[in-house]
């Protein structure tokens, strides 16, 4: 089976979401990943991403509990599915191997 | 959740208000939650105003085809789209159609004779649109046109052409054409014996062979540039020539072009097509350079006389026309101030663009008689409003039926119809109605495009221009949608709760507006029918006028050659002989045809410089008795006194501004300058003032002479009532025996006269025509609602004949709410129509009052007119049987 394409943006935006597990809605991934990367982002970047990575089966949403400051309005909860979890340690496993292999770099048979 | 603060910081409501519109119901939540508590964020961080500027943008961000786009459920997702309901859909109108044949006749049938009168309108106005929009470059081509204190004239003197041309560089070439007076009528001849062709034709003109590099003719034959170069030639017309060589190539051959003095040989050099219009409208164009009148042209000095040339330049591209005109004055008096001084005229030269001519010009001596852009604007929007009285009985007959539709509409949203969806159907039912509407209104334009045709004297054709299609096409679908929108709207607004319970009634606002609609139909209706009547009364009155001589059973027979003119005397003498023939007599001109000539005349001991100018006409002895002029002094010529030949009638017009009057006038000198002389004329009579053109001018001073020009160009006979046609065969057979070479032509004078006011009067039978589709149509729309309103009280009427009302009482109360409409709108049109008609008569020189019991009468026309149509259901639904209308419940 074809895995599944993460996109450099998705893949920090999945990654955020695991760090702040149970708290993970638009503008709170949005502040944490402005504060970690220091890039420029707009909610609508960020929304786009997430209904991405839903429409990939990577996070599932919950509505949660209606706030003062969002007008009454509910919260958009996201959680990473099992599915996201594996695309995750995927990604690192790849990367930790290149990295491996870059500190030690394979000797040369000499016969 | 924590109670909202009054001034709490909130984001531009034109965001809010954009993203509630246009994101997906489903997301709109969480996004407007975000976006506000970011808003909150940076009012802390960054302060209120550049929160809400970054709360504007944030809100563009998401316009995005992923958060607009609507969530997909288990339902069928284009619900409205579908093959299955747009099925439905047409089935449905189909069958709207079929169950109410009463309406959708009334409507169909309303809009079709609307859309039949606008398309007409269209080809009109799309026909006289065109003139002149031919010529390539049409925007650098003027024609130079002259003013004086009192009046504008389209025509100049001989030498301003070719002096503009040399003066300003900017000018690219100047052209002049020249419509000689006295030749309304040129005689064409053509071959010898049995093949021998020989007709008159009109719009013959003289034109320098610079004219074709200023204006487009599509040459069929020959070649335009250089068509006119050689002295002696002559460019036909494709129907000029069609009429004497069929479709045979004529260049190169001779005609005889017979003249009033003379008969001279032409060679034809080309044959353009008729297929462009020009105010020109030209069917034969003759060399400037020939032997008729060649000589005369070429020794065009003088700068203040016989301005008969009608000149035309093109620029230069990039040329500036504001500033060329802005050196003519200069220009003017530098040239011809001696000229103009030595006859004491002041006068200034200005330019018209010749793509505007046809349509915004009607000045002094146009080449033919010009359109007219206000006609064009009355017709359009007379076009207009008969289209929207038709689109208003759509309207009200769907919204007053809308009790019908309300249970489908009901069932339609409770199966889970999108507002949007009803409103779909109902516009695409209007459509259909527009489209049918437009088949029938096809056929309905072809069916009286010729009688059209016939009305107004043009070939105007249905296909002709795609362009046109286009229109037609726009103006049927813009009709449907204008139609359908308000009942669509109207009609899909139902909640279904209230109208599957079977309450339906039509709301107070709903009401109002049909009503409203109503009397704008008939303010229209009304006021076209005062346009209509005052407009027939208007000519009536001009053509019943006494125009101060007799107009009746004079014969007119023209003398165009020289051996008909020689003639005269003879033939004079052969119809005395007729008892019918009462008197006989000539003149240079006749009433009904303009009077070109005018001379300058001054009295004793004055000079030329302070000269009156005066039209005339050089005329036989009996002139006046003839046509019946009356004398107000001295006497008519005649041959007693000699030849009478210094002897000059004025009418009182010109003896008031000669500073006479009437008796003391008798017996005065009066000289002018005629071939470089001063000639001496004693005043012999003053006649009654006459109108020898129409009434459209005022009477202008007037003179009668007995030899200034030849006087044998037209006869005029008195002839006594009775079978006409035998006195024109009688006469024809003396025409053929005394041996005239041009072929017999004649008219009756009031027919002539009857020529003048054709435009008027075509104009007059539109009008009428156009009232009575617009009464015709809203009297529909008027039977429509009465059938209507009649149906919806049947039980009402019931009881109320039960109780004991008769039917006279239930006609008249079912009249009287349509009746009431009326009478507003007659009060709304009667003072419109009588400013709009008030304008109108400011250009007629006589013109009638409008008298109120026009409008009292035009008002009890609609009033009949309206109670018939509504009586008619009234009628019935009174005599209804009780014991039928009521048994139902």
């Amino acid at each position: 089976m074809k895995r599944t394409y993460l996109g450099e943006f998705e893949e920090i935006m999945l990654l955020t979401v695991a760090v702040i597990d149970g708290d993970a809605y638009g503008v709170a991934l949005m502040h944490e990943i402005i504060a970690q990367t220091g890039r420029e982002l707009r909610l609508n970047q960020v929304h786009a991403a997430l209904m991405r990575l839903e429409e990939k089966g990577m996070v599932k949403s919950t509505m949660g509990q209606p706030t003062a400051e969002r007008g009454g309005r509910r919260k958009k909860l996201f959680s990473v599915t099992v599915q996201g979890q594996r695309a995750l340690e995927e990604i690192r496993q790849v990367r930790e191997s290149l990295w491996g292999r870059l500190l030690n770099p394979p000797k040369l048979s000499v016969a | 959740m924590a109670p909202l603060e009054k001034n709490e910081p909130k984001p531009p409501r034109w965001a809010e208000w954009l993203l509630s519109q246009f994101c997906a119901q489903h997301m709109l939540e969480t996004i407007q939650g975000d976006l506000l508590e970011e808003f909150h964020y940076q009012v802390r961080l960054n302060g209120l105003t550049k929160a809400r500027w970054q709360y504007g943008l944030e809100v563009l961000g998401f316009i995005k085809p992923q958060f607009i786009r609507k969530r997909s459920s288990g339902f069928s997702p284009h619900s409205y789209f579908s093959f299955n309901m747009l099925f439905n859909y047409f089935k449905i109108a189909f069958r709207n159609v079929r169950n109410s044949k009463v309406y959708s006749a009334i409507n169909i049938f309303g809009l079709a004779l609307g859309l039949a009168t606008c398309l007409m309108i269209i080809l009109y106005i799309a026909d006289e649109w065109q003139v002149d929009k031919h010529h390539a470059d049409s925007d650098r081509l003027f024609r130079v046109s002259l003013a004086t204190q009192s009046e504008r004239w389209s025509s100049l003197a001989g030498p301003v052409a070719s002096s503009l041309k040399q003066d300003f560089p900017e000018i690219e070439v100047s052209t002049r054409i020249l419509k000689f007076s006295g030749f309304e009528e040129v005689l064409l001849k053509y071959g010898e014996g049995s093949s021998k062709k020989e007709f008159f034709e009109q719009n013959a003109y003289y034109a320098d062979s610079t004219i074709f590099d200023v204006f487009n003719y599509d040459f069929k034959f020959g070649l335009a540039n250089a068509a006119l170069n050689r002295p002696n030639t002559v460019v036909l017309s494709e129907k000029v020539a069609d009429k004497i060589f069929g479709n045979e190539n004529p260049v190169g051959k001779v005609v005889k072009i017979g003249l009033a003095f003379g008969t001279f040989d032409y060679s034809i050099t080309g044959v353009f097509r008729d297929n462009n219009k020009s105010h020109i409208n030209a069917h034969l164009l003759l060399s400037m350079q020939n032997s008729d009148i060649g000589g005369w042209i070429t020794e065009q000095r003088n700068w203040a006389a016989n301005n008969i040339f009608h000149t035309y330049i093109k620029l230069l591209p990039g040329a500036n026309a504001k500033s060329l005109e802005a050196k003519l004055p200069e220009f003017l008096a530098r040239r011809g101030g001696n000229d103009l001084k030595a006859m004491g005229i002041s006068k200034s030269l200005f330019l018209q663009p010749v793509p505007d001519i046809y349509l915004k010009s009607n000045i002094g001596n146009e080449l033919s008689p010009n359109g007219s852009i206000t006609y064009l604007y009355i017709f359009g929007s007379i076009g207009i409003f008969i289209l929207l009285i038709a689109c208003i009985n759509f309207m009200n007959l769907s919204t007053a039926r809308s009790e019908k539709r309300a249970r489908e509409v009901g069932i339609r949203k409770v199966m889970g119809a999108y507002r949007e969806s009803l409103v779909f159907q109902f516009l695409g039912e209007s459509m259909i109605m527009s489209v049918l509407a437009l088949l029938v209104a096809l056929g309905i334009t072809v069916s009286l495009l010729p009688a059209l045709n016939h009305l107004i004297g043009k070939q105007l054709q249905l296909l002709n221009d795609p362009f046109l299609l286009l229109w037609m096409a726009g103006v049927t679908l813009l009709t449907g949608l204008f139609a359908g929108l308000y009942p669509a709207f109207y009609l899909s607004s139902f909640r279904p709760v209230t109208v599957l319970k079977g309450k339906v009634m039509s709301s107070l606002a709903a009401i109002a507006l049909r009503k409203g609609l109503v009397v704008f139909q008939f303010t229209i209706s009304i006021i076209l029918i005062l346009g209509a009547v005052v407009a027939w009364q208007q000519l009536s009155f001009i053509q019943n006028q006494n125009l101060g001589f007799d107009k009746g059973q004079k014969l007119i027979i023209p003398l165009k050659s020289t051996k008909t003119s020689a003639n005269y005397s003879v033939l004079r003498n052969e119809l005395l002989r007729n008892p019918r023939v009462l008197s006989v007599t000539s003149g240079s001109v006749h009433p009904g045809v303009e009077t070109m000539e005018d001379l300058l005349f001054y009295k004793e001991n004055q000079t030329v410089q302070q000269a009156v100018d005066i039209h005339f006409a050089t005329v036989e002895t009996e002139y006046i008795e003839t046509l019946g002029f009356t004398m107000v002094a001295g006497r008519p010529f005649s041959k007693e006194f000699g030849a009478d030949s210094s002897s000059i009638i004025l009418n009182e017009a010109a003896v008031k501004k000669l500073g006479f009057d009437a008796t003391t006038a008798i017996g005065k000198r009066l000289y002018y300058e005629f071939g470089n002389a001063r000639r001496e004329t004693q005043i012999v009579g003053v006649v009654k003032d006459f109108n020898f053109e129409s009434l459209h001018t005022a009477i202008r001073p007037y003179a009668l002479s007995t030899s200034i020009t030849g006087k044998h160009q037209y006869l005029i006979a008195d002839v006594r009532k009775g079978d006409y046609s035998k006195l024109v065969s009688d006469v024809e057979k003396l025409w053929l025996k005394i041996g005239s070479d041009t072929p017999f032509t004649y008219s009756f004078l009031d027919q002539d006269f009857q020529r003048r006011y054709e435009k008027d009067q075509r104009i007059a039978d539109i009008i009428s025509y156009f009232t009575v589709i617009a009464i015709i149509i809203a009297c529909l729309g008027l039977f429509g609602l009465s059938t209507f309103s009649a149906a919806q009280r049947t039980r009402e009427i019931g009881v109320r004949k039960v109780l004991g009302a008769s039917v006279a009482e239930i006609a008249g109360m079912l009249s009287k709410e349509f009746l009431i409409l009326i009478l507003l709108a007659i009060l709304i049109a009667s003072p419109l129509a009588w400013f709009g008609m008030h304008r109108w008569l400011q250009g007629f020189a006589y013109k009638i009052e409008i008298k109120w019991w026009v409008f009292a009468l035009s008002g009890l026309l609609t009033i009949v007119v309206s109670i018939l149509t509504v009586s008619w259901q009234s009628i019935k639904a009174a005599l209804m049987d009780p014991v039928r209308s009521l048994r139902s419940n």
